[in-house]
């Protein structure tokens, strides 16, 4: 018996390695379907914690966040946006003295330009870094050492989390080490204010160097540059203020409060909007961070779908091909005494072991789509600037390799019932 | 051994096989003549299980071999016939030897022995030489006795042979027609043949006609008669 078994599986594996090319293409859609769920499986995870952590910040559910309304009177929710247009001085005094309110913290924006001269992994780099100023209250409980974040001779800097991200992709790219928070912390730089505008003559150019240090990271705050003390905002444009007029030396941009009771969050809401500003509440966020979550899905999911129904139509397709052209094989077979079952049995295995391979080869290219999409989608869609995408761990593969074989098994199932169910000895008798 | 009883097949309105009947027993070799399309093929299809008749059945050692499941009839096809075409039906991608050998691996009760069987069947039908040469490099003859080798190698109880010289010149033809002489001799088979070559008649134990769906035993001497003559007056 076992001599038999052996005997079998030799011919099966000779058969399998005479159609394997065949079999090979007429499969081949596995492979980007495969692709296409570890991308879609990462992205994601990755798409969900990006609009969470980045775009909506983690807010707690008596907190408000006061920002200007944009020109097309939709609500703003991300700095980047909103720093086109900002928050009037007078309303920012008029929310400060609400007594439904406390904890009121102000985001600025400096309207210098300004540049970052940092060491950047042995390299001097001057890049532009808008400068943004919060209260030191704001980080209470939120960072290490928060009350450390004040004005002094050097100055401490708040980074965005994403840049700790982005320096670790630059590093893993070049193969140096990851670095960690508590390594950059007080890492040095300057940063360079010049107030005067384009076009003033250089003898009449005011440019300012002042020494800085990483103080930490943040992701509770949503801005692209660096975050300095507000202290040192009101105090540079208090001295410095004065050498162009013509700018307004900052700007408030975005308030953060907290409601005393949050009942009363529509009456305060209404009063705000009154000025021409939006509020978000935790309940807005995670409303519009679901409703955002399940268009991504949908679409994700719509795609997957047709992509899923296409394949296995394209599969099946094939392999209803290849039963045409191996019609005199299988006639044969059968009349020298292989069952019915066993037609397809094998039929079947052939195409599990091909959708195992292409289940394997699908989840590695998917995963080397989801690491070339992470380095470069910023570049495509600059809105997305920050999303890193983590590619699926391993345990994705078992799974994806059982989908596959899945998939290419019961496409080729009705296939295989037809091979097995040929007018076999006319056939044997027509085709030499 | 095997009995055919009352084969009535159509297909739509026309009419294959009408209430055929057919003993066939051990060491025998039956011809059926015919013309084309009269249903010699069919029958032979209906004999190995793979086509079902609209009514009557096949016993084979008195068992109804459509009151089988598939994969006994299977097994009967691997076991208890083997098959013989016109067109040699052998797989193209295999040597003669693997050709031959096929059957038998999915035959659980293949000898051990099988590669000294195969040797001593290849002695047997003259194949020395040729056996690991593809098909589409040997000769019609060649090819045929390779046929027959695969057909014989589970050492079955009778052949299926349909047309099995219809592709071969006379000189071959008549090699095979020894050959199936030797096998009912020397081995016991019997054979089935379906065929438009008379010269078939002279070796047959018994001969039948197929005609409008209807089985007509021939009379031998007189179908070899007939036949001699109507040789005879193509040559004049």
């Amino acid at each position: 018996m076992i001599r038999y078994l052996i005997r079998n599986i030799k011919f099966f594996i000779k058969d399998l390695t005479k159609n394997i090319a065949r079999a090979l293409i007429s499969s081949f859609g596995i492979l980007f379907l495969m692709a296409f769920l570890v991308l879609y499986l990462s992205m994601r995870q990755s798409v969900k914690q990006f609009i969470s952590e980045k775009l909506f910040g983690s807010l707690s559910i008596n907190e408000i966040t006061i920002s200007p309304r944009t020109g097309s009177g939709r609500d703003v929710i991300s700095t980047a946006a909103s720093a086109e247009n900002t928050i009037r001085p007078w309303a920012v005094q008029k929310i400060r003295a609400m007594k439904e309110l406390t904890s009121v913290y102000t985001l600025t924006k400096l309207n210098y330009e300004s540049k970052l001269n940092v060491d950047m992994l042995g390299k001097i780099k001057t890049p532009h870094a808008p400068v943004f100023g919060m209260d030191t209250g704001f980080f209470s409980g939120k960072i290490p050492r928060w009350e450390q974040f004040r004005n002094r001779k050097v100055l401490p800097v708040i980074a965005p989390k994403i840049s700790l991200k982005l320096l670790n992709n630059y590093a893993a790219v070049r193969g140096l080490p990851q670095f960690t928070e508590n390594m950059l912390t007080g890492y040095p730089g300057e940063i360079q204010i010049r107030t005067t505008g384009y076009g003033t003559a250089k003898s009449d150019e005011k440019k300012y160097i002042i020494q800085a240090e990483l103080h930490s990271f943040t992701g509770d705050v949503d801005f692209y540059g660096i975050l300095l003390p507000n202290e040192f905002i009101y105090d540079f444009v208090k001295i410095h203020g004065g050498d162009n007029k013509g700018v307004e030396g900052f700007s408030y941009i975005k308030i953060f409060a907290k409601i005393k009771d949050a009942k009363i969050l529509p009456e305060i809401t209404k009063k705000i909007s009154e000025m021409n500003l939006s509020v978000e509440s935790q309940s807005d966020v995670s409303r519009k961070m679901n409703q955002a979550l399940d268009v991504i899905d949908g679409l994700f999911l719509l795609i997957g779908m047709v992509i899923l129904i296409l394949t296995i139509l394209a599969i099946f397709n094939s392999y209803l091909i290849i039963v045409q052209n191996r019609s005199y094989g299988f006639s044969l077979k059968r009349v020298i005494g292989v069952s019915k079952f066993r037609i397809v049995f094998n039929f079947i295995i052939e195409a599990g072991l091909i959708g195992a391979l292409y289940g394997v080869i699908g989840f590695y290219a998917g995963v080397y789509l989801t690491k070339y999409l992470s380095i470069n989608i910023s570049t495509w869609i600059p809105v997305l600037q920050g999303l890193i995408i983590e590619p699926a761990g391993n345990d994705m593969l078992f799974k994806a390799v059982m989908i596959s074989i899945i998939i290419s098994s019961s496409a080729a199932f009705i296939p295989a019932v037809f091979a097995s169910n040929m007018n076999l000895f006319k056939a044997v008798k027509k085709v030499g | 051994m095997l009995k055919i009883e009352n084969i009535c097949l159509s297909f739509g309105k026309r009419e294959i096989l009408k209430n055929v009947s057919l003993h066939v027993n051990e060491k025998k070799i039956i011809i059926l003549t015919g013309k084309s399309g009269a249903g010699k093929s069919t029958l032979l299809g209906i004999i190995s299980g793979l086509m079902k008749p609209d009514s009557g059945t096949v016993f084979f050692n008195n068992q109804n071999i459509f009151k089988w499941s598939d994969l006994k009839r299977s097994r009967f096809r691997n076991r208890g016939m083997g098959f013989v075409f016109q067109f040699f039906s052998l797989f193209p991608e295999m040597t003669a030897y693997d050709n031959i050998l096929y059957p038998a691996i999915f035959n659980p009760f293949t000898s051990k022995n099988i590669k000294k069987e195969i040797s001593e069947l290849v002695d047997f039908l003259g194949l020395s030489g040729i056996i690991h040469q593809y098909p589409s490099t040997l000769s019609g003859g060649e090819r045929q006795r390779v046929a027959i080798a695969r057909a014989i190698v589970n050492n079955p109880k009778f052949i299926l042979a349909d047309e099995p010289t219809g592709n071969l010149d006379n000189e071959t033809t008549q090699d095979i027609i020894k050959l199936f002489i030797r096998l009912k001799t020397e081995k016991g088979i019997s054979t089935i043949i379906a065929t438009h070559e008379k010269k078939f008649v002279r070796i047959a134990d018994e001969s039948y006609n197929i005609s409008d769906g209807s089985l007509t035993r021939i009379d031998g001497k007189n179908y070899k008669k007939k036949s001699a003559t109507e040789t005879q007056s193509h040559r004049v």
